[in-house]
């Protein structure tokens, strides 16, 4: 299964978002900043090989789009994120896709952190009811890999490395098991030529100018299965410009997912 | 000035305290209750605890707790329940949902007495922000308000149900979800 996460700086490019889906095999996509996206024409522009998934217009900040055939359904959103389940042939699948809090308006973690468990409880929840241990939340954090956002234990809790969550699900702070998350994203931070991230920015007196902000974290059960890559081109044309991405596109570039039936990942 | 012997209690009345938020909860749903009626089922309201979010604060009090007993054992009143689980603290949550989706449209945390605390979902509260800052006063930085009373309250909860947001996902529930359009950002 093919997952595409992509940050639209409220743009209006249908074209590129098709180009990708079709380009990709995208199974399940998941927009942010898609006020100047017009559906009927995405849908149009694919052929109507895509769909708007329907949410009854509690997630402003995220939406799905899925590949028609595909059995998704949104069960519960709230303002920052919205839940699916996915119910394949082989497996189940709970897909979280969510824009968190900006650092501009909220420089304090503690608004992130604060939606960040919101988002665990009603996750965990709908992970009981449906009796699946598939997750994947996937989005623009406004957080790294290494922030506090990700990996403290009474937000995300998810971990960077695989022998760590190989070796126990969880681990038990103040007398309370916390289950690990698993993120994948330390292989897409890396010097490669041009985007070494997802989004660039410099900070006045200390910067590290890219930053991995599009992330998937997926639960135990997907750790070997998940491969996150984020993409430079579309359609032969290049998404960056100058160095960074070309913010007449979008000043993010796209995350795309495969998650594979089988462990695939060393 | 106090005399060396005088008593400093204070001892309340039995009555019921003014500050008691024990009506809440029967309030909260009874209005849940009106939502059913009114829509003939198609959308239904459940307020009640909300799970699993402060997990970890829950474990520090039980730890807390747990020592607060102990010093009573050392004190000689074995046997007697812990009297500081009286005064508790639950997060509750107001949803609206049907058979297929369900959206929480506040969460609030409620103690035996006001004031409570109570944070509306992002969406709900851009639409209404000013309505509830004239009831309760302005929120924290986190969006959250202080709520004295079950006036106060039914006001803010008044304020969000009417608010466009609700109403929209309302509409789409008593539409059971065809022509799904996405809200304007």
């Amino acid at each position: 299964m093919n997952l595409l996460f992509w940050n639209l700086n409220k743009n209006s490019v249908v074209g590129y978002v098709a180009s990708l889906l079709l380009e990709n095999d995208v199974d399940i996509a998941v927009l942010a900043e898609f006020d100047r996206i017009v559906f009927s024409e995405l849908e149009a522009a694919t052929e109507h090989r895509y769909k708007l998934v329907r949410d009854y217009g509690g997630c402003e900040k995220a939406c799905f789009v899925a590949k028609r055939g595909v059995d998704i359904c949104i069960p519960s959103s709230q303002s920052r994120y919205a839940l699916s389940f996915v119910n394949s042939d082989d497996s189940k699948l709970i897909i979280a896709g969510t824009h968190l809090p900006d650092r501009r308006n909220h420089p304090d973690r503690g608004s992130r952190i604060d939606c960040i468990r919101r988002l665990l409880a009603d996750l965990r929840e709908l992970a009981e009811i449906e009796c699946c241990d598939n997750l994947v939340i996937i989005g623009d954090m406004n957080a790294d890999p290494f922030d506090s956002e990700l990996l403290q234990v009474d937000s995300f809790n998810a971990v960077l490395f695989k022998p760590i969550i190989d070796k126990s699900p969880s681990r038990i702070v103040g007398g309370v098991e916390r289950p690990f998350l698993y993120s994948p994203m330390l292989s897409c931070f890396e010097e490669r030529e041009k985007a070494c991230g997802s989004y660039y920015y410099s900070d006045d007196f200390r910067s590290q100018y890219w930053h991995c902000f599009d992330q998937v974290i997926v639960s135990r059960s997907l750790v070997r299965k998940v491969k996150p890559e984020y993409l430079q081109f579309v359609g032969g044309s290049s998404l960056m410009s100058d160095m960074r991405p070309n913010t007449k596109i979008s000043d993010h570039l796209p995350l795309l997912v495969s998650i594979s039936k089988e462990d695939s990942v060393g | 000035m106090l005399g060396e012997n005088a008593s400093l209690w204070i001892i309340p009345s039995v009555d019921e305290p003014i500050d008691s938020t024990s009506r809440v909860i029967e309030l909260m749903r009874e209005q849940c209750c009106y939502l059913e009626a009114e829509t003939s089922g198609a959308v239904r309201a459940k307020f009640d605890k909300v799970t699993d979010i402060s997990q970890w604060t829950a474990s520090v009090n039980a730890i807390v707790a747990s020592s607060s007993r102990v010093v009573g054992a050392v004190g000689g009143i074995n046997g007697l329940k812990d009297a500081s689980s009286l005064y508790w603290k639950d997060t509750y949550g107001l949803n609206i949902f049907n058979d297929e989706y369900r959206f929480r449209i506040f969460e609030m945390t409620l103690t035996p007495l006001y004031p409570v605390t109570i944070w509306f979902d992002e969406g709900v509260l851009e639409d209404t922000r000013s309505e509830i800052a004239a009831i309760a006063g302005e929120s924290d930085p986190q969006g959250r308000f202080q709520i004295s009373s079950d006036d106060q309250l039914m006001e803010c909860f008044q304020a969000a149900v009417g608010g466009k947001k609700v109403q929209y996902i309302i509409r789409q529930m008593l539409k059971g979800g065809r022509d799904v359009k996405m809200p304007e950002n």
